[in-house]
C-alpha cells in the first residue's frame, strides 16, 4: 500500500507560548477603531521584511465596518477581504482595522497616523501628535488585543499592574468550535473578569478601556510540559562475546 | 437439401470457447476528480473456467466465467479541508459595530493525502452470457469504411497476444456467438476492505498531524479522523459499500467488462471461420502426372461455399452449406 502526502505545517500556531501587544506575532490580532473621519497611514515594520504602508480612508459614507489585514501576506488582506492589495482601505466611522500575521516568526510593529488632508499643513506640534497607535508603546484605549491560545494549560494575562489567570482546556468529547472568543475588559481597576477558562483554539479578546501594554504567557502547560511525541531510534550495542561458561 | 453438413459436438464447442477465453486479458486505468477527493484505478484481469451449454432455442450459454483480477488497485486522494483556529465575533453595544476575528490555519496550502491499496485478492466475480449463433459473411471486396475499426476498443484494452485474429485475407464465413444477455456479478467488497481503507486513510491523515496535544487539538477541531474521512468522501454508511458503488457506477468497470464480452464474442472473434472458397486439396508438387515423372505443380482445389447457415440444439452445433457459386 502506497501513501503520499504534501503538507506544510504552520508551526508557529503551536510553538508560540508568549504573546505581547508590542510585537504582533502569529495568533495575535490588534483591532484598532477609527472614531474620526479622515485619512490614515498604517506603517508596518518587521525585523526581516520590507516596510509596508497602507492607507485607510474613514468616512461617514463608507459602508464597511471592518477590514482584517494579514501582515505576513505580500499585501494580501485577510480572508474576509475582496479588494486589491494596492487599493486604499475604506472604512466607516467607528470601523475597525484588524492587524494580524497568519504565518512566520518574529513580531510586527504597527503605527497608525493621521494624514493631513490635501491642502492643509501638518500640525505644528510634530509627528507624535498625529500618531494614534504605536504597538511598541501600547494599545490605546478603545482598541482590542486578541490572542488565540492553542496549547492547553494556565496562562497569565498582564497589563499595567493588573493580572488575570486564563485556563485553557481541550474539549472532553464534543467537537471543538473555535469561533467563540472570550471577552475580557481591561479598565483602571484591572481585568474583568479576573480569571477566565476557555477551550483551546479560541481567541481571548482584551478590550482596552485604558492604554496598556499587554502580555499573555503560558506559565503551566497542561500535563507538566511534556515533550511532544517524537519518533526515536534506540541503538543497542551488540553484546560483546564473553567468556564461555561450561 | 444442403450439399454439406457438419455437426460439432458440445464438447468440441466447449474446447473452442476455452481456447478463446484463456487468451483474454485486459488492463485499464483512469481517475476522476470528485472535488473534495479524487479516485482512480488501475486494473488488470483475465477470464478463467466457465461452462458451455448448447440450448435448444438456437443459443449457446457460456456461464460462470471467473473474472480473475491480477491487479485491482484503487487510488484515493483526499483534499483535507482547512483546519483553523480563532475566528468568531464579539458583539458590542450599539452603535458600535461588532468586531470579528481572523482565523489562522494550521496548514499552509491544502494538505492532500492519498492511498493506493490493491484489492485483487478480495474480489471474486463471475460473468455469464447467452448468445445466439450467427453466420456472417466477410467480403473482401467490401472493406469497412475508412476510420472504422470494429475491434478498436478491444485493441486498446486487451493485453497479451493472439486473442484478436488478423483480418482475413480471403472471403470468409464466420460463426459468432452474439451475446443477447450478459449477467455479471457486481463489485461487492467485503467489510474487511472497508476497514483496510479506513485504517490506511486514518494512518495517512494522522501522519500529517503532529503528536501530543497538537493532535488532540486538531482532532477536536475536525471531530475525529473517521468523521473527517466520511465527510470528505461523502460516505453515508459503510466504506465497503461506497467502494462497491465507486467501481460499479462511477468507474463504470461493469460496463467495461460487459463491453469486452460483447465486442469479443459478438463482433471480433468468431468461434469458427471457414474460408470461401474452401480449400479441399492443397497445392502440391506431383511426380505422378507426367509419364516422364517430371514434377508438376498442382494448383489447390477450392470449392466455393454458399448459403452457409448454423443452428444449435441441445446436443450439437450444426453447420450447413451449399457447394458452388
Amino acid at each position: 500500500m502506497r501513501t503520499d502526502s504534501q503538507v506544510t505545517l504552520n508551526r508557529a500556531v503551536f510553538t508560540q507560548t508568549a504573546f505581547e501587544s508590542r510585537a504582533l506575532t502569529v495568533l495575535t490580532t490588534l483591532l484598532h477603531r477609527f472614531t474620526e473621519p479622515g485619512r490614515y497611514r498604517v506603517h508596518v515594520q518587521h525585523p526581516a521584511m520590507p516596510v509596508r504602508d497602507l492607507t485607510v480612508n474613514v468616512s461617514k459614507d463608507a459602508k464597511k465596518t471592518q477590514e482584517n489585514i494579514d501582515l505576513s501576506g505580500t499585501g494580501d488582506r485577510g480572508h474576509d477581504c475582496c479588494c486589491g492589495a494596492d487599493e486604499d482601505i475604506e472604512l466607516a466611522v467607528n470601523g475597525v482595522l484588524g492587524l494580524y500575521p497568519s504565518t512566520g516568526v518574529g513580531g510586527y510593529r504597527v503605527t497608525v497616523s493621521s494624514v493631513p488632508a490635501e491642502g492643509t499643513e501638518a500640525p505644528a506640534s510634530g509627528r507624535d501628535e498625529r500618531t494614534l497607535l504605536d504597538t511598541e508603546k501600547g494599545v490605546p484605549a478603545g482598541d482590542y488585543f486578541a490572542v488565540v491560545l492553542t496549547r492547553p494549560g494556565t496562562y497569565l494575562l498582564t497589563a499595567r499592574d493588573a493580572r488575570a489567570e486564563v485556563k485553557v482546556e481541550l474539549p472532553r468529547r464534543e467537537r471543538l468550535r473555535t469561533d467563540q472568543p472570550t471577552l475580557v475588559v481591561l479598565g483602571a481597576e484591572g481585568f474583568q473578569p479576573g480569571s477566565v477558562s476557555q477551550l483551546a483554539g479560541r481567541a481571548l479578546v482584551v478590550q482596552c478601556d485604558v492604554d496598556a501594554l499587554l502580555r499573555v504567557e503560558l506559565v503551566e502547560p497542561e500535563g507538566g510540559g511534556e515533550r511532544e511525541d517524537r519518533r526515536k531510534h534506540t541503538y543497542r550495542r551488540p553484546r560483546r562475546p564473553g567468556p564461555e561458561h561450561a | 437439401m444442403s450439399h454439406l453438413t457438419v455437426a460439432v459436438s458440445e464438447a468440441a464447442v466447449r474446447k473452442s470457447v476455452e481456447v478463446l477465453v484463456e487468451a483474454v486479458k485486459w488492463e485499464k486505468q483512469d481517475s476522476k476528480d470528485f472535488g473534495r477527493f479524487s479516485a482512480g484505478y488501475h486494473v488488470k484481469g483475465h477470464l478463467e473456467g466457465g461452462a458451455v451449454d448448447l440450448r435448444a432455442d438456437n443459443t449457446i450459454e457460456i456461464k460462470e466465467l471467473d473474472i480473475k483480477w491480477d491487479k485491482l488497485q484503487v487510488t484515493l486522494g483526499l483534499d483535507i479541508p482547512e483546519i483553523c483556529v480563532g475566528g468568531g465575533c464579539i458583539n458590542l453595544p450599539w452603535p458600535l459595530p461588532d468586531i470579528c476575528l481572523p482565523r489562522v490555519c494550521v496548514f499552509s496550502g491544502d494538505p492532500d493525502i492519498s492511498i493506493s491499496p490493491d484489492f485483487a485478492a478480495f474480489v471474486a466475480q463471475e460473468i455469464s452470457f447467452i448468445g445466439s449463433v450467427e453466420a456472417r459473411y466477410f467480403d473482401m471486396t467490401v472493406p469497412p469504411p475508412p476510420g472504422f475499426d470494429p475491434c478498436g476498443f478491444l485493441n486498446s484494452v486487451l493485453s497479451g497476444t493472439g486473442v484478436l485474429p488478423d483480418p482475413p485475407t480471403t472471403n470468409q464465413w464466420q460463426i459468432f456467438v452474439d451475446p443477447e444477455t450478459v449477467d455479471i456479478d457486481l463489485f461487492d467488497f467485503a467489510d474487511i476492505v472497508g476497514d483496510l481503507i479506513e485504517d490506511a486513510l486514518t494512518a495517512a491523515v494522522t501522519a500529517i498531524i503532529p503528536g501530543g496535544w497538537v493532535r488532540d487539538l486538531v482532532l477536536a477541531i475536525i471531530g475525529g479522523i473517521a468523521d473527517l474521512i466520511r465527510f470528505i468522501l461523502d460516505i453515508p454508511d459503510e466504506i465497503d459499500e461506497w467502494l462497491s458503488d465507486l467501481f460499479n457506477v462511477s468507474f463504470g468497470l461493469l460496463d467495461f467488462l460487459v463491453q469486452i464480452v460483447l465486442e469479443l464474442f459478438g463482433n471480433c472473434v468468431p468461434i469458427y471461420a471457414i474460408d470461401d472458397p474452401f480449400e479441399v486439396l492443397p497445392a502440391k508438387v506431383s511426380n505422378d502426372v507426367l509419364l516422364s515423372g517430371a514434377p508438376v505443380t498442382l494448383v489447390p482445389v477450392k470449392v466455393p461455399i454458399a448459403d452457409l447457415s448454423v443452428m444449435v440444439d441441445d446436443t450439437e452445433l450444426v453447420v450447413r452449406a451449399d457447394v458452388g457459386a
